[in-house]
């Protein structure tokens, strides 16, 4: 009895480490300094004072009760050809300043200060929904499969109001971690929605993946 | 340990590693200016610089936002039949607007009940990870005011045309209004969202003499701290390279050690 509870200890704590090792890479990103976004533009930037005329209707609402409740957050990621199904929950930022992941590569983590799938105050930016590739419970996590996405695949989100946005795959991209540039991916205002994971070669002495891959998906029947 | 790993990481990866982007809540060389109506009874016009630019304004209606070259703006607010606006109610006052900001211009009562107009700017600044910010504004014809939040006073002695603000952590919560150091709730409760990187505004608008009394409410994206890095794997699983990943080894290891620790159980119970 006792020797079949030994192995099982070493695994737990084989896979916690293996877990945490995950950090390395996210760490890079506390040295880093975050632009300071709070100060107002100085006077200079302030131009003359002019009158250009107000182009086009001006959206009216009624400023009721529905702009304090909760909004819409996606709950699942569906992508058929890929065998993707997968429940997602909201995430922020980590101690690192890295993207906060769900520990299992079978969940999806929905960045929230980037854009909304469903709509709202943010619903104009880019969504980010990331997962881990692999994790030590499960192998191979669902998100493997990304690499192998083709344009035109269909992306499902699924709302927590029941509703349904509907992508299609536009590229893919995979690349190094030293040169993507993240800010396109979560601070552009396209309704694009990008999944995030690992790829490419692994770095066994900092335990991370080199590249980062990319998919690009925009609203089903948008022009493109 | 991190330390030491980071270490053998080349300088420029972190240089790269560093362009945590925030994301701008307000479109590049623009400014962003939405309109409140939050005087009761009283459908108007908006006139923007002499041209007609809301029509048949209501009461409790939220215009915009619109996206509008940074300078100065002059309003006027006519009443819902004028050919022009050449006897406003209201105004004409003068939107100075600066770029990258977020405004939100009410029309309104004042504490005595008489129309005004006040110009807000709405906080953009990132609030932090997992917060949002409330934001609440007198602007009704009421006496200052306490705000609570599930059940505790928050906001003390808020008086028009004053606002107060916080960040909280994300969440819904119980908001209501009453009479500053009364208990009894002039508005509300009502439950409130607070989503992340989101500016949640609360307007208690209309006239507590005239039994009018509302709540309105806006929200406006603020600017986030987006992240450095997305560091999405454990094992090396899913590596390009032909190398043996870190996953496989382990696997491994615990089958050669599983298998000792069995051969061992079977010769104790021998």
């Amino acid at each position: 009895m006792r020797t079949g509870r030994v192995p099982s200890i070493g695994t737990a704590a084989v896979l916690a480490a293996l877990l945490a090792a995950c950090a390395p890479a996210e760490g890079r990103s506390a040295l880093s300094t975050v632009p300071d976004t709070s100060a107002a533009p100085s006077p200079e930037t302030i131009a003359a004072v002019t009158a250009p005329t107000i182009v086009g209707p001006v959206p009216v609402q009624r400023a009721d009760a529905a702009a304090i409740a909760q909004g819409p957050a996606p709950e699942r990621l569906v992508v058929d050809r890929l065998g993707i199904d997968m429940p997602v929950i909201g995430v922020g930022l980590d101690a690192d300043g890295g993207m906060e992941l769900p520990d299992s590569a079978e969940t999806a983590g929905w960045f929230r200060a980037a854009g909304n799938p469903g709509g709202g105050p943010r619903g104009d930016g880019n969504a980010v929904l990331a997962a881990h590739v692999d994790d030590g419970v499960v192998g191979l996590g669902p998100f493997a499969a990304l690499r192998d996405a083709r344009p035109g695949d269909r992306v499902r989100v699924d709302l927590d109001d029941g509703r349904t946005v509907a992508y299609l795959v536009d590229r893919v991209e995979q690349t190094s971690k030293r040169e993507v540039d993240l800010s396109v991916a979560f601070g552009a205002a396209e309704r694009a929605l990008v999944l995030v994971t690992c790829g490419g070669r692994w770095d066994a002495d900092v335990r991370h993946y080199e590249d980062n891959v990319l998919v690009w998906a925009y609203p089903e029947g948008a022009l493109r | 340990m991190r330390t030491s790993i980071l270490a053998g990481i080349a300088a420029g990866t972190l240089l790269a590693a560093g362009t945590a982007a925030p994301a701008l809540a307000v479109d590049d060389g623009k400014a962003e200016l939405s309109v409140l109506h939050g005087v009761p009874d009283l459908t108007v016009d908006v006139y923007v610089d002499g041209a007609l630019t809301l029509d048949d304004f209501a009461p409790g209606d939220l215009a915009g936002p619109l996206e509008l070259d940074p300078g100065t703006y002059s309003v006027a607010i006519t009443a819902a039949d004028a050919a022009d606006d050449s006897d406003p109610v209201l105004g004409p006052v003068d939107l100075p607007l600066e770029e990258g900001m977020s405004y939100t211009a009410v029309a309104h009562l004042d504490e005595a009940g008489d129309p005004t107009a006040s110009l807000f700017t709405n906080d953009l600044t990132a609030p932090a990870s997992g917060e949002g910010r409330l934001t609440v504004r007198h602007v009704a014809a009421a006496p200052a005011v306490d705000v609570w939040a599930d059940g505790d006073v928050v906001f003390e002695s808020l008086a028009n045309p004053d606002e107060v603000m916080a960040d909280l952590p994300v969440g819904t919560y119980e908001a209501a209004v009453s009479l500053a150091g009364e208990t009894d709730p002039v508005l509300g409760p009502t439950d409130v969202a607070i989503e992340e990187a989101v500016n949640t505004i609360v307007y208690a608008w209309g006239s507590a003499e005239g039994g009018s009394l509302a709540v309105a409410a806006q929200t406006v994206a603020t600017h986030a701290d987006m992240p450095g890095a997305v560091s999405a794997g454990t094992q090396g699983l899913a590596a390009d390279d032909a190398g043996i990943p870190a996953g496989v080894v382990v696997v491994a290891g615990l089958v050669l050690i599983a298998g000792a620790l069995t051969t061992r159980a079977v010769l104790v119970r021998r």
